[in-house]
């Protein structure tokens, strides 16, 4: 059985390095992604995943297991993310479609994936920074809506609102195919 | 969160891509983890040679600086007796010299090792009583003086008076002498400064075995006059007193 994160984290607080790199293994994807979808540039992407994870280490010693490991991550995260959204206008990585859909075998199929994958990948861009922010913490990161509420400061009730609105134009998108 | 989810979004969303941090990120990231737990905290005192450093000099620093004060006290002391007046007090045959002689002799070494004017009488006695005898010990003539002196030093065997009781002594005995009315009040003053109580007694019964009544009587009320709390045993009483 694995350890749970936030034992983990207690580990490396008191000293353990090799609990955090279980802990950084476990997440380090999904918050890459996150970060990849929620800015414009992949080399700011990487400084700020790069960013966030030095955050964590400097405030160890602050973690209390009061709320889940990856709420606690993310709240690091969402408190970067609107530093850098203060700073420049929130936009997406460009997603490279060719490259995703390339291993289609039919090329009829080829071409409506890689259609639709456009369209939704233009519709995720679309969405108002919040919105995206709230979807991209539910896929990557497994958030509920109260940790997401709890990630990026708002309440419940906003935090499912948002999910709903960004799930809806994602399919909106979608169904227009 | 079902309420939220939708499996085709959440499919096509994965579509999207699977990107992974690069190596060369992950590396420094778990590098900065492990130097962090690695480093030791540095504490605002650092617990290494330093900081034996620190306590070693502190207590070397304390040492000399009791060595210093040790000796310089054991310097200092050798130079307030080298510049000590001699040990007998000078004649005290005006008021006004004696007066500024006294009071510029205030190092404390040289008050305390000067005998007191007045001996304490042998057996107990209070303090107070022990201050009392001191009042008469200013000679009352300069002729008297030098030998007022002299048994003054020759009665006191040891006893060291204190400082405050000398410079009390010296004050009350000028004034003494400077309110001093007659001649024969000063005789008293000198005689009583050279003597004891029970000496004084002693000289009283003699005058009264000589048949000087009179001047037993003046010795006599004069010594009252001294020692008004004083109570003389009865078999001395039954000598000085008039028969």
């Amino acid at each position: 059985m694995e350890a749970p994160d936030e034992e983990l984290m207690l580990a490396y607080q008191a000293g353990d390095a090799g609990a955090f790199e279980t802990l950084y293994a476990r997440h380090r994807a999904r918050l890459y992604r996150f970060m990849l979808r929620a800015v414009k540039s992949r080399q700011i992407a990487e400084e700020l995943f790069q960013d966030i994870w030095l955050r964590a280490i400097e405030a160890r010693r602050r973690y209390a297991p009061t709320a889940r490991f990856t709420t606690w991550l993310y709240t690091i995260a969402h408190n970067r993310l609107v530093d850098h959204w203060r700073k420049r206008a929130l936009t997406l990585v460009e997603v490279e479609v060719d490259d995703l859909v390339a291993d289609a075998n039919d090329p009829a199929d080829h071409a409506q994936s890689r259609e639709t994958l456009t369209r939704f990948a233009a519709a995720l861009a679309a969405l108002p920074a919040l919105q995206r922010e709230a979807f991209l913490l539910h896929e990557e990161s497994g958030l509920s809506a109260a940790d997401i509420a709890a990630a990026t400061g708002t309440n419940v009730e906003a935090a499912k609102s948002r999910l709903r609105y960004a799930t809806a134009k994602l399919k909106e998108a979608l169904n227009d195919g | 969160m079902a309420d939220e989810r939708d499996d085709d979004i959440s499919r096509r969303y994965r579509e999207l891509g699977a990107e992974q941090p690069p190596p060369e990120l992950d590396r420094a990231i778990l590098s900065a983890a492990r130097e962090a737990v690695e480093r030791p905290r540095v504490p605002l005192v650092p617990p290494g040679g330093r900081q034996r450093w620190y306590y070693s000099l502190a207590a070397a620093a304390v040492a000399i600086f009791a060595v210093a004060i040790t000796v310089h006290f054991e310097r200092e002391q050798p130079d307030l007796e080298s510049t000590a007046p001699p040990a007998a007090p000078p004649p005290i045959s005006q008021p006004s010299e004696r007066k500024d002689e006294a009071l510029p002799v205030q190092k404390p070494k040289l008050r305390a090792e000067r005998p007191p004017v007045f001996a304490p009488e042998p057996g107990a006695r209070a303090p107070a009583e022990q201050r009392a005898p001191s009042v008469p010990a200013a000679p009352p003539s300069a002729e008297e003086a030098p030998a007022n002196a002299a048994a003054a030093d020759a009665v006191t065997s040891g006893a060291p008076a204190s400082s405050a009781e000398t410079r009390a002594a010296e004050q009350n005995a000028a004034s003494q002498y400077q309110r001093a009315p007659a001649p024969a009040a000063n005789r008293a003053l000198a005689r009583a400064a050279a003597e004891t109580r029970q000496q004084w007694l002693e000289r009283i019964a003699e005058l009264r075995a000589q048949g000087r009544q009179q001047d037993a009587d003046r010795e006599l009320a004069e010594f009252k006059r001294r020692y008004p709390d004083y109570q003389i045993p009865a078999a001395m009483r039954a000598k000085v007193e008039r028969p």
